[in-house]
C-alpha cells in the first residue's frame, strides 16, 4: 500500500451497503456481513420485498428502497453515512434468454443498466465516503465466460468483471481492494424463470447435481470483506462448484 | 461479402484492414470497437461518457450484428476490434469495461453460431504501433487456418499487458 493512501478514520463500527439485498444472495450477504460486524445499508428496488426481509436482519440494519441507476436517490442514501468500509454490489436481472437475433434492442439497454450502470453509479458515490482498508465485492456470474442465448446477460457481467479489474488497478494506491464473485447456478428467483424441468436438467449439469445456496456465495463475500483476504484485489472469484472447469459428469 | 460496422475509430485504418481479402470462400463482418484511449479516472467518469460507450454503443452493436446475421453466409467469420485496455489498468474503467462487455458479446456469439461454422474472435490491438501485426492477424483469422479458433480474444500490443505500464503507478 502506498503512504498516500488515506488512513481509516475513526470510527470503530463498520458499515457495509449491499444492493439487491432484499432475497436471495444480497440478503444472505446482509445477514451474513451484520453477523460479522457491519452495520448493514440494505438497498432494494422492491419495497415490499424489504419490508419482508426486515425480520431477518438486526434492527440497526438500514433499509433503503432505491432504484440504483437513479444516482440522485444513491447519493441521497450514502450521504447520511460518513463511513462505508465494504460496497456487495449485488442487484442484477437476468432479462430474456433469447438468441442474439431475437433480443430487441431496449430490454438489452435495461440489462446493461442495471447490472453495469448501476454497479458503476453505487461505486462511485461509495468512493468518497471509502477509505484504506475498504473494499468493493461485485458479484457477477460464471456466466461472464460466455452463454449461448443470453449475450446480453453474459456481456454485462463480462463488463462488471472488466470494471473490478479496472478499479482494483486505479484505486489500490488508495488502500481500497475490489474484487468480483462469479457464482453458477445458486437458488435465487432468478431460477424461477425455469420450468420444473428445465431447472432439473440444469442441475443435472452442476458438478454436486443441484443449485449452490446463498449461503455459499455469501460466505465468500464474508471473507472478500474482511482483512483476512488483504492480499486478494483484483480478482474474480469462480464460485460455480468447478463447472467452469469444462468437464462433463460422468 | 466484407461488411464493417461498429462505433469505433480510426475507420480509414480499419478499411485499409481488410483492403485486397477475398471474399468468395467466407462473409467477414467486421465490428469495430476501438475508442478514444484517454485515460479517465473512474472518480472523473461522468454518466454521459458512461451511457454513451458501455451501453449505447454496446446496444448499438447487439442491433447492427442481429440486423446482418441473417444474411451472413455459414462458415463466415465475425472480427470484433476491441481496446486492448480490456484487461484493465488506472484510468481505464470506461474502456476496460466496454472492451470487456464485448467479449461477453463474442464469447456467446461464438457458442451461437458454432453450428454454422461461424467463428467469432475479439482482436484487441494498439493499433497505431501494430497496424501490420494486426491486418495480418485479420487475415490469419479468415483463413482456412482458423476455421475451429472461436471465442477467443488476441491482444496485440507487444507484450505490454504483461508488465507494469507506467501510467499505472501515480506520481
Amino acid at each position: 500500500m502506498s503512504s498516500d493512501s488515506t488512513p481509516h478514520p475513526r470510527s470503530i463500527q463498520r458499515h457495509a451497503v449491499i444492493t439487491g439485498a432484499a432475497r436471495g444472495i444480497g440478503l444472505e450477504v446482509a445477514r451474513t456481513l451484520a453477523k460479522d460486524g457491519f452495520r448493514i445499508i440494505a438497498i432494494d428496488y422492491d419495497p415490499d420485498a424489504l419490508e419482508s426481509a426486515r425480520e431477518h436482519l438486526p434492527d440497526n440494519a438500514q433499509l433503503v428502497s432505491l432504484d440504483i441507476t437513479d444516482r440522485k436517490s444513491v447519493r441521497k442514501c450514502l450521504d447520511e453515512l460518513t463511513q462505508i468500509d465494504a460496497v456487495v454490489n449485488n442487484a442484477g436481472i437476468a432479462g430474456d434468454l433469447l438468441a442474439l437475433t431475437q433480443l430487441d434492442a431496449e430490454s438489452v439497454r435495461q440489462v446493461f443498466r442495471v447490472n453495469v450502470k448501476g454497479t458503476f453509479i453505487v461505486s462511485q458515490e461509495a468512493l468518497s465516503r471509502m477509505y484504506s482498508g475498504a473494499t468493493i465485492i461485485n458479484i457477477a456470474s460464471r456466466g461472464y465466460l460466455g452463454g449461448a442465448g443470453a449475450a446480453h446477460y453474459v456481456a454485462s457481467k463480462a463488463g462488471v468483471v472488466g470494471m473490478t479489474r479496472a478499479m482494483a488497478s486505479e484505486l489500490r494506491w488508495r488502500g481500497i481492494r475490489v474484487n468480483a464473485v462469479a457464482p453458477g447456478m445458486v437458488e435465487t428467483r432468478m431460477l424461477q424463470g425455469f420450468t420444473p424441468k428445465m431447472k432439473a436438467a440444469l442441475e443435472r449439469l452442476e458438478p454436486e447435481g443441484r443449485a449452490a445456496d446463498p449461503k455459499d456465495i455469501a460466505n465468500i463475500i464474508s471473507f472478500l470483506a474482511s482483512p483476512a483476504s488483504k492480499a486478494v484485489n483484483g480478482q474474480v472469484l469462480l464460485a460455480d462448484g468447478g463447472k467452469s472447469l469444462g468437464t462433463l459428469p460422468y | 461479402m466484407i461488411r464493417i460496422i461498429g462505433p469505433g475509430v480510426a475507420s480509414e485504418m480499419i478499411t485499409e484492414l481488410v483492403a485486397n481479402q477475398s471474399d468468395i470462400l467466407s462473409d467477414l463482418l467486421l465490428v469495430n470497437a476501438l475508442s478514444e484511449s484517454e485515460r479517465i479516472g473512474f472518480d472523473d467518469l461522468s454518466d454521459t461518457v458512461f451511457d454513451k460507450t458501455c451501453v449505447e454503443d454496446v446496444v448499438d452493436c447487439f442491433s447492427g450484428i442481429a440486423e446482418i446475421l441473417p444474411s451472413i453466409r455459414d462458415g463466415s467469420r465475425i472480427i470484433f476490434l476491441i481496446p486492448s485496455a480490456f484487461l484493465g489498468d488506472m484510468g481505464c474503467a470506461l474502456q476496460a469495461t466496454y472492451a470487456a462487455m464485448l467479449v461477453g458479446l463474442a464469447r456467446s456469439l461464438a457458442l451461437e453460431l458454432a453450428r454454422r461454422r461461424i467463428t467469432v474472435n475479439c482482436v484487441a490491438p494498439t493499433l497505431d504501433e501494430n497496424f501490420h501485426a494486426t491486418k495480418k492477424t485479420v487475415a490469419l483469422l479468415r483463413s482456412e487456418t482458423c476455421e475451429n479458433i472461436t471465442g477467443q480474444v488476441f491482444l496485440i500490443d507487444g507484450g505490454e499487458n504483461l508488465a507494469l505500464r507506467k501510467a499505472s503507478v501515480p506520481t
